[in-house]
């Protein structure tokens, strides 16, 4: 702070008067003096609006409910969402596809499917011919499991098994017509038809194949 | 140093812009205007118009010097701002009146934002428009020519009626240098007033 501060603010204080200070700094002090007078004068003149009016008038702004602003989703979110839902939606058609390709291939030989054991059925079988929903809890492939022998969870008794749990509120009985060594009989995997241990697919009456545990 | 945080205590006399560098605050008068906010922030309209009746006429000079023209809806709104933000103000010992300028002149930038003001430095007073108009729209061109600390100082000293002092808190500087600030920038508006006259 120079000299001509610290006496312009002296003079702001009324410590040193005007001619005192523009005796002491001429025009350098005048200057400033004279702008300092025009700011003072022109924020003095300014009128300054009735207190009660504005008053009265800011009230009602007051009152007046604030304008609602709609939130807009933020765009990372949405895209998240849309991203989760297609991931969604591709995953149970892409899981459909595979049940369905696994469940109804026509190419599925039992020979090659089932494993050779005697007096165990074919595995073939598909998980849609299930009579209850506890065949829901069996292991995904049926060929590992022989059906008929020993306990099972699948409902209904066949004639050459033990009888099964019958917890599944399905299944076959044997019928006149089917072969008698079908082990497959009465596990509550046929229904109505005869499949002679085929499977489920195949049609009525047709003859097991070789491999069918005879 | 620019003005963000607005902090409450009073201006000892705002219908006259105090320039004695001393201060001059009351005490008491600062500790009334704090109890009043407190109220205010709890929602007593009767705190909040002793407040805007102490403040209108701080306000309304700011407003009219930056707007250039008298406008008591851009007023109103300083204040319906002030309202709606009192939840969000803290009071650490800058001015309250230093707050109520930072609304003050974002609502100013608003509204010539609105009109289509992007640049209003370079405006000249118009032709036919009353004295006390022309001598504001004049003083306004050279404060807006200013660096920007000097003009709040300007801005807060001779608009808002503040002390040294509450400039001081208000800047986080000191009033020494507050008083310097101020005789630099009368002496830059006088050499801008010079060059435009």
């Amino acid at each position: 702070m120079n000299q001509l501060d610290r006496d312009l603010g002296a003079w702001a204080r009324e410590e040193l008067s005007r001619e005192q200070l523009l005796a002491v700094h001429g025009a350098a002090a005048a200057a400033l003096v004279a702008v300092h007078d025009r700011l003072t004068a022109a924020a003095a003149a300014v009128t300054v609006p009735s207190v009660e009016v504005g008053w009265a008038a800011l009230l009602a702004r007051i009152d007046a409910p604030a304008p609602v602003v709609p939130r807009r989703r933020p765009r990372p979110r949405r895209t998240i969402s849309i991203a989760v839902a297609a991931a969604l939606v591709l995953g149970g058609i892409a899981y459909a596809a595979s049940r369905d390709s696994h469940d109804g291939s026509p190419g599925v030989s039992p020979s090659t499917t089932a494993p050779a054991l005697a007096g165990a059925s074919s595995g073939s079988r598909g998980r849609r011919s299930a009579p209850g929903p506890t065949a829901r809890t069996a292991p995904p492939s049926g060929s590992d499991r022989p059906s008929g022998s020993g306990p099972s969870a699948r409902g209904g008794t066949g004639t050459g098994g033990t009888p099964g749990i019958d917890v599944g509120g399905g299944g076959g009985s044997a019928k006149p017509g089917d072969d008698p060594h079908d082990r497959d009989q009465g596990t509550g995997n046929d229904g109505s038809h005869n499949d002679h241990g085929s499977g489920n697919n195949g049609p009525e009456g047709s003859p097991p194949p070789e491999s069918h545990g005879r | 140093m620019e003005v963000s945080a607005f902090r409450g205590s009073t201006p000892a006399n705002i219908s006259a812009p105090s320039l004695d560098g001393k201060g001059g605050d009351e005490p008491d008068g600062r500790e009334h205007e704090r109890a009043l906010v407190r109220r205010a922030q709890d929602g007593d309209r009767d705190a909040f118009g002793d407040l805007y009746r102490t403040h209108l006429p701080a306000i309304s000079r700011l407003v009219r010097f930056r707007l250039g023209t008298e406008d008591e809806d851009a007023v109103s709104e300083v204040f319906l701002r002030a309202w709606r933000g009192l939840g969000s103000y803290r009071d650490t010992g800058v001015p309250f009146a230093a707050w109520l300028y930072g609304i003050a002149r974002h609502v100013a930038i608003d509204l010539l934002r609105k009109r289509g003001r992007d640049e209003p430095r370079d405006e000249l007073p118009e032709r036919g428009v009353e004295p006390v108009t022309a001598e504001v729209l004049t003083l306004r061109g050279a404060i807006d020519h200013l660096p920007t600390e000097q003009r709040q100082v300007i801005e807060l000293k001779y608009l808002v009626g503040m002390t040294n002092e509450e400039v001081a808190a208000a800047m986080g500087t000191t009033p020494g240098a507050v008083n310097a600030k101020q005789w630099r920038a009368l002496k830059a508006l006088a050499d801008v007033l010079e060059e435009r006259a």
